[in-house]
């Protein structure tokens, strides 16, 4: 698997579990650091380069939120380690400029995908990738056009409005907010048109748009565009 | 502000009488007050009201007489009228009519002629006692009117106070249960009040004067009984009154009572929820590490050197029984909620500790020192909880305890087994030793835990008949000391089980 490498601190009180991640993710090419407390982080943050940090929320000296404006701030992308019942948490550490989340328990191999998601992004400059592929599927931001199987599919503006956001953090999930700021200039919009729109998109991007494979739903979350397909 | 209610005096017979009037406030009349005098009339005040009257009617006609050389006959007579007027308003009726016979015969026989005499001269001199008498009549009887007025003013207010009384005395009642005490002790004007709950519709107070229903929400829940001495105040409106108000602070008590259950259960559903999401983050605690454990074999396998592999391979079996031991808590736990009786057993404790020791996670970094010697004590337990107990304690002593070994001790203690578990770390400080089998009671929050660990181990302990302490250690050196206290077996049975053993 094609790591892009870079160093990763991770924020973990429990310690079987970052002594699980530590091995695998430095087999995986990155630098790896362990922070069991807030404080600890803060102060690796402060003396050492870090390109991602791994955030568990449940720390035993303060909320891992703390530490998501610190980490932004020295250009470190954030990843949240949550529990999949904890929504409002997601949204808040989104809102607060994390990355990305996942689900507690989850797989290595999901994790290593929102790692790179989370990296790719970073090393593109803020976050501008201008083309997305994913099977059949391509799309152009630059162009403004995207096919299926090379022919050219028409979107309405909010169609093309939602993709572009949605390729631009490709594997990575998207709030409801961002996307109905992106869609309809308006964050309070009713999620619902959301929903409407989303819908439209599957049709005319999905194979079978009952089962979406490439326009992921994270429940009371956000949306996903599932990463890019790397053939 | 609310004022309690004060202490009511009632008036003894001795001062009524010296007040010569019927002291019909009884609750109007507190301590240092001069008892309020009233409105019911004796004979006592008839006549010195009439008294009063002659010699009111007596003082004008001297007036009149003595004016009668520079004013005109006609004057004087009118200074008399004016003399039984007076009286009829400040004496009523009675004293009036008897103000205008003293006026009519002073004036017959000092001012008519023939003077000095009571013969009338002429017809003519009968319309001065025609004029006393009508003006007596007339004055008598607006004086009356404006007693009656006064009186159910007076009245008013002491239904009024009374009221109040009760209402302050009734605002201060939570449980429905006091209700009968505040309306007794708020008493009513003139009356001795008393409230008879009832449940179902049938007045418990049969016997007493005047009976009233009380009603909530169309049902009757008691019966108010008033002892009236004086029916002018304690009347069917009060009594409708009082009632209102009894049915007010039942409904008042009721919602309070209902209030108070619905916290008490959301306390219950909090302590749930907290519950709940202590045991589900403590089982996706290390599913969380054996999943990523397990997929990162599966995913990185080559890629990883053989010693993280093997590591990996440990994590997940040690995080396996970690799982185990929480859902052995859970299960126990359950069982203790269920509140069936524990079967209690006779024991080995010996075993019970090896067991536990072997379920809680000391594996390399703790050691443990001691034990307890196999065969030497019995004691009647429940065996899963007991385990549990020792196990929980082990593991808290693991992550608490510092780097050094953990150290176990025996010993019997009168009926007594003592089992003593000490540790090398921080130890726990005299304030907080009780507080440490409190639930979701975290000492040091930098270390992890749900809070849960020592709180199970005290109610298993407990429900085996045994106790659990915490203490310092026993040889001075930082340290906790946790001691597990069981009866010790002793019966036939025993002996029995021990001869086999032996």
């Amino acid at each position: 698997m094609p790591d892009i490498g870079g160093a990763i601190l991770v924020v973990e009180d429990e310690a079987a579990l970052a002594a699980v991640l530590a091995p695998v993710l430095t087999a995986a090419g990155y630098a790896v650091a362990i922070a069991q407390t807030a404080a600890q982080a803060r102060g690796h943050l402060d003396s050492y380069a870090v390109d991602l940090v791994l955030l568990d929320l449940g720390l035993p000296d303060d909320d891992g939120k703390s530490l998501i404006e610190p980490a932004a701030a020295v250009g470190a992308a954030v990843i949240v380690i949550s529990a999949r019942h904890q929504e409002t948490e997601k949204i808040a550490s989104l809102d607060r400029g994390a990355d990305d989340y996942v689900d507690k328990p989850f797989e290595i191999g999901v994790l290593m995908a929102r790692i790179r998601a989370a990296l790719r992004r970073r090393g593109n400059g803020a976050g501008k990738l201008n083309s997305y592929t994913n099977g059949p599927l391509h799309v152009d931001l630059k162009d403004r056009r995207v096919t299926l199987e090379g022919h050219g599919v028409r979107l309405s503006p909010k169609e093309w409005g939602l993709l572009t956001v949605l390729v631009a953090s490709a594997g990575q999930v998207v709030t409801h907010k961002r996307l109905l700021a992106a869609g309809w200039g308006v964050a309070s919009t009713d999620a619902q048109y959301l929903r409407v729109y989303m819908g439209l998109l599957r049709q005319k991007l999905e194979e079978d748009p009952s089962a979406p494979r490439i326009l992921l739903t994270e429940p009371g979350v956000g949306y996903r565009l599932a990463a890019p397909s790397t053939t | 502000m609310y004022a309690p209610p004060r202490q009511l005096r009632i008036p003894t017979d001795q001062e009524r009488s010296i007040a010569g009037l019927t002291v019909i406030d009884r609750i109007g009349v507190m301590p240092g007050d001069a008892p309020r005098v009233g409105i019911s009339y004796g004979r006592a005040s008839l006549w010195r009201d009439v008294s009063f009257a002659i010699l009111v009617a007596a003082a004008t006609a001297g007036v009149a007489i003595a004016l009668e050389p520079w004013i005109d006959h006609t004057a004087s007579a009118l200074v008399i009228v004016l003399g039984v007027v007076i009286a009829g308003a400040m004496y009523g009726l009675a004293a009036s009519i008897t103000a205008s016979i003293v006026a009519f015969l002073l004036y017959n026989f000092f001012l008519a002629e023939p003077t000095m005499t009571l013969r009338l001269a002429t017809g003519q001199d009968l319309a001065p006692l025609v004029a006393f008498n009508l003006t007596a009549l007339v004055t008598g009887a607006l004086a009356g009117r404006l007693k009656d007025r006064e009186q159910a003013a007076q009245l008013a207010n002491i239904r009024l106070a009374s009221l109040l009384r009760t209402s302050r005395a009734l605002q201060s009642t939570v449980v429905a249960d006091s209700v009968v005490a505040a309306i007794a002790s708020a008493g009513a004007a003139g009356a001795e009040l008393v409230f008879c709950p009832c449940d179902g519709g049938e007045d418990p107070g049969v016997g007493l004067a005047g009976s009233y229903p009380v009603v909530v929400s169309n049902e009757t829940v008691g019966f108010l009984h008033a002892n009236a001495a004086n029916t002018a105040v304690v009347d069917q409106d009060y009594l409708a009154t009082v009632g209102a108000l009894i049915a007010l602070a039942l409904e008042r008590a009721d919602l309070s009572a209902k209030v108070a259950d619905a916290m008490a259960l959301a306390r219950s559903e909090e302590l749930k929820t907290a519950l709940l999401s202590s045991v589900s983050h403590d089982l996706r605690t290390p599913l969380t590490t054996i999943i990523a454990s397990a997929s990162s074999l599966a995913d990185y396998g080559e890629a990883l050197p053989s010693d993280t592999r093997l590591s990996l391979l440990r994590t997940i079996v040690s995080e396996g029984e970690r799982l185990d031991r929480f859902t052995a808590n859970l299960l126990e736990l359950s069982r203790l909620q269920s509140g069936a009786p524990i079967p209690t057993k006779v024991l080995d404790p010996a075993d019970i500790v090896a067991s536990a020791a072997v379920r809680s996670s000391m594996r390399n970094e703790q050691q443990l020192t001691g034990r307890v010697p196999a065969g030497a004590y019995l004691v009647r337990a429940d065996a899963q909880l007991f385990e549990a107990a020792v196990t929980n304690i082990l593991e808290n002593a693991a992550v608490h305890g510092g780097k050094g070994p953990i150290e176990i001790t025996s010993r019997a203690d009168g009926d007594q087994f003592e089992l003593g578990i000490s540790d090398h770390g921080p130890g726990i400080p005299e304030a907080d030793r009780e507080r440490v089998f409190e639930r979701f009671q975290r000492l040091d929050s930098m270390r992890p835990g749900s809070g849960l660990g020592l709180a199970i181990a005290k109610g298993f302990v407990a429900a085996s008949g045994g106790s659990i302490v915490a203490t310092a250690r026993q040889d001075g050196l930082p340290g906790a000391r946790i001691v597990v206290s069981l009866p010790l077996a002793r019966d036939g049975l025993t002996q029995e089980i021990a001869v086999q053993h032996a």
